[in-house]
């Protein structure tokens, strides 16, 4: 199946893309001339550019077009990822946790982990968050190169390697700065190359309203049909979404994914770097009016027989993944569909390029200046960060290769995230505020709730028990299943952490001045205009976040 | 050093003069493969907006210098 015929115009949209990111490496290049300008981008840049790529690096196309196809398949409840499952979290991060990070100058969020607590959770950290993070990398080029070869007939080869080169080049040479740049271009280039289908929709159809009418009810709300489990295309509770979603997924990769949270290192002071999350909010929530808007479309489309759309049938299965790219065929003229295929490409390379950005920062300072070479100058560390790149994306191109001949890795993917950050999370949010958590608590309860969620996902995968014994319910999908285990490993490091902690030896306080809440002095903003102040603008998109929810309910 | 609106600007300009021509060839010469809504040439005026968008962001980065 091939959806798209690409005329010139689109190949020199498509070619454009790649020179203007090349081009860029090379520019940046000459800036970048010590270990902060690679890893941190100097430290020099404003809350809005820090803001939107703190928001670029989670917006891949692989979301994009996962996500459109989710709201085909479950309705509205997926609005519940931009919002409940996204802003407290961000805001919370701008408000509670950014003056410990920033503050303590690290470089990453194990080095955080190193001061808090040891070296050992540090290394325990850096080495899960790297493995983690190469996973992902490679996954997501054999996504690229299998969206690019179903919907455009590209060589499955040739896609990956251009674009994977192309990153590897670009980060090699300027580092976070160049990541940062190139996934500010992909969030203009995502919104004029992809709203445009959510507008053309609309015109065909004739109104939000309408569109809404004509998808089943408890596709068309948030809160209403959560009661019961059953009611909703979700199939999970009012609960679930808020326990497992709401609290530590969302709380677990907003605030403790170094991926995302890099960005806001390399705000140019405290001020910026609190505002970095709380502005990216206001953009995440805008976010379903590509995403929730494009699958509904497809849905009221798929449900018309006269409107000749429908998605791609593989072995008897739907691919939902399919139908952002087939109302990009339906819609987009010549020109257009160079631009929507350069949207799709921006997002899979930005989000390759924050990857490995992101693993070159903790290869290098927690796992290589950590425990192989403790007195590394500062141009050896620039020099290792550029090796770390490049062997980076060989091993994602290997990932790659590897998923390609074992598809079913795919299926793991959300294991690994609840694997990492959700009992990240509790060791977070127990080490930033309660001062009396020790090193071994912290250590052998994130150890624990890391075994825990893997086991846990094992156990369902084999059958070894229901997943109703996690979901506490009878019917519940495999999302509610996800949501779920996140929950149960976050707990189980929580309280592991704190009984491990009465019994094992505590920091000195002089040594955790700066770290935790209730030891450091908090931030004086008594000259900083109120509509300036992080806090105020964290009022306004709770406001908003509500309004939505109310609205849409 | 240029800020990143230099180059935002700079990419929605290029690509946005690329979508326009091609709306233009398509206004004149009618594609053989039609397209849902091809009668709005949405080509023509997206490609429009976005070089009006490119332009505001380059000026941006020139009162800024």
């Amino acid at each position: 199946m091939q959806a798209f015929s690409l005329g010139v115009v689109d190949w020199l949209v498509i070619a454009s893309y790649f020179v203007i990111v090349l081009g860029l490496g090379f520019y940046l290049k000459r800036y970048t001339t010590n270990q902060d300008d690679y890893f941190l981008a100097g430290r020099r840049n404003s809350a809005w550019v820090a803001g939107l790529a703190f928001l670029s690096a989670n917006l891949g196309a692989l979301e994009l077009l996962g996500m459109t196809g989710n709201t085909f398949k479950y309705g509205m409840y997926v609005a519940h990822f931009y919002w409940i499952g996204a802003i407290p979290a961000m805001l919370f991060l701008g408000i509670f946790m950014m003056p410990f990070y920033y503050s303590s100058r690290i470089k990453s969020i194990p080095g955080y982990l190193k001061l808090r607590f040891d070296e050992k959770t540090r290394v325990l950290n850096g080495i899960a968050f790297g493995v983690m993070t190469l996973l992902v990398s490679g996954i997501n080029l054999y996504a690229m190169a299998l969206v690019l070869r179903t919907f455009v007939g590209w060589d499955w080869n040739v896609s990956m390697w251009v674009s994977a080169i192309t990153v590897a080049v670009y980060v090699g040479m300027s580092g976070l700065m160049s990541a940062i740049f190139t996934e500010i271009i992909q969030f203009f280039l995502i919104w004029f190359g992809l709203f445009l289908v959510s507008i053309l929709g609309i015109i065909e159809i004739g109104s939000v309203k309408e569109i809404l009418h004509r998808v089943p009810e408890s596709f068309s709300t948030l809160w209403s049909t959560s009661g019961d489990a059953s009611q909703n295309g979700m199939m999970i509770t009012w609960a679930g979404i808020v326990l497992g979603l709401g609290f530590v997924l969302s709380f677990g990769y907003w605030t403790t994914d170094f991926l995302v949270v890099q960005r806001a290192f390399s705000a140019k002071n405290l001020r910026s770097a609190r505002m970095t999350p709380v502005l990216a909010s206001f953009f995440k929530m805008a976010l379903p009016f590509i995403v929730i808007l494009a699958g509904l479309i497809a849905l009221v489309l798929s449900r018309d027989p006269g409107s000749g759309f429908a998605l791609v049938q593989e072995g008897g299965q739907v691919n939902y993944d399919s139908a952002l790219p087939l109302l990009i065929a339906r819609y987009y003229p010549s020109g257009l569909i160079g631009l929507g295929v350069t949207a799709l490409l921006a997002g899979f390379m930005a989000g390759q390029a924050g990857n490995i950005s992101a693993f070159n920062t903790v290869w290098t300072y927690d796992i290589y200046k950590s425990v192989i070479n403790k007195t590394a100058s500062d141009a050896h560390l620039l020099w290792m960060g550029r090796v770390a790149t490049v062997v980076g994306v060989v091993i994602s191109i290997g990932t790659a290769y590897w998923a390609k001949s074992f598809p079913s890795i795919m299926d793991y993917m959300q294991a690994i995230f609840s694997w990492v950050n959700a009992p990240l999370f509790a060791t977070m949010l127990l080490g930033m505020f309660v001062r009396w958590i020790t090193p071994n608590g912290a250590f052998w309860g994130l150890l624990a709730g890391m075994g825990s969620s893997f086991f846990l996902f094992l156990a369902v995968k084999f059958q070894w028990i229901s997943n109703s014994v996690i979901t506490l319910s009878t019917s519940a999908s495999d999302m509610a299943g996800n949501f779920w285990r996140a929950w149960w490993a976050w707990f189980i490091c929580f309280a592991l952490t704190i009984v491990i902690s009465f019994f094992t030896e505590k920091k000195p306080e002089s040594e955790l001045v700066g770290l935790v809440k209730w030891l450091t002095p908090a931030t004086d903003e008594s000259d900083v205009p109120f509509m300036r102040k992080p806090q105020t603008w964290a009022i306004i998109s709770v406001v908003v976040l509500v309004a939505l929810n109310i609205y849409f309910w | 050093m240029k800020s990143i609106w230099f180059f935002v600007g700079l990419t929605l300009s290029i690509m946005g003069v690329l979508v326009t021509i091609a709306g233009i060839l398509d206004y004149i010469s009618p594609p053989e493969r039609h397209t849902t809504l091809g009668s709005v040439h949405p080509s023509l005026w997206w490609g429009v907006l976005m070089v009006a968008a490119g332009i505001l962001f380059l000026l941006t980065e020139k009162r800024r210098k």
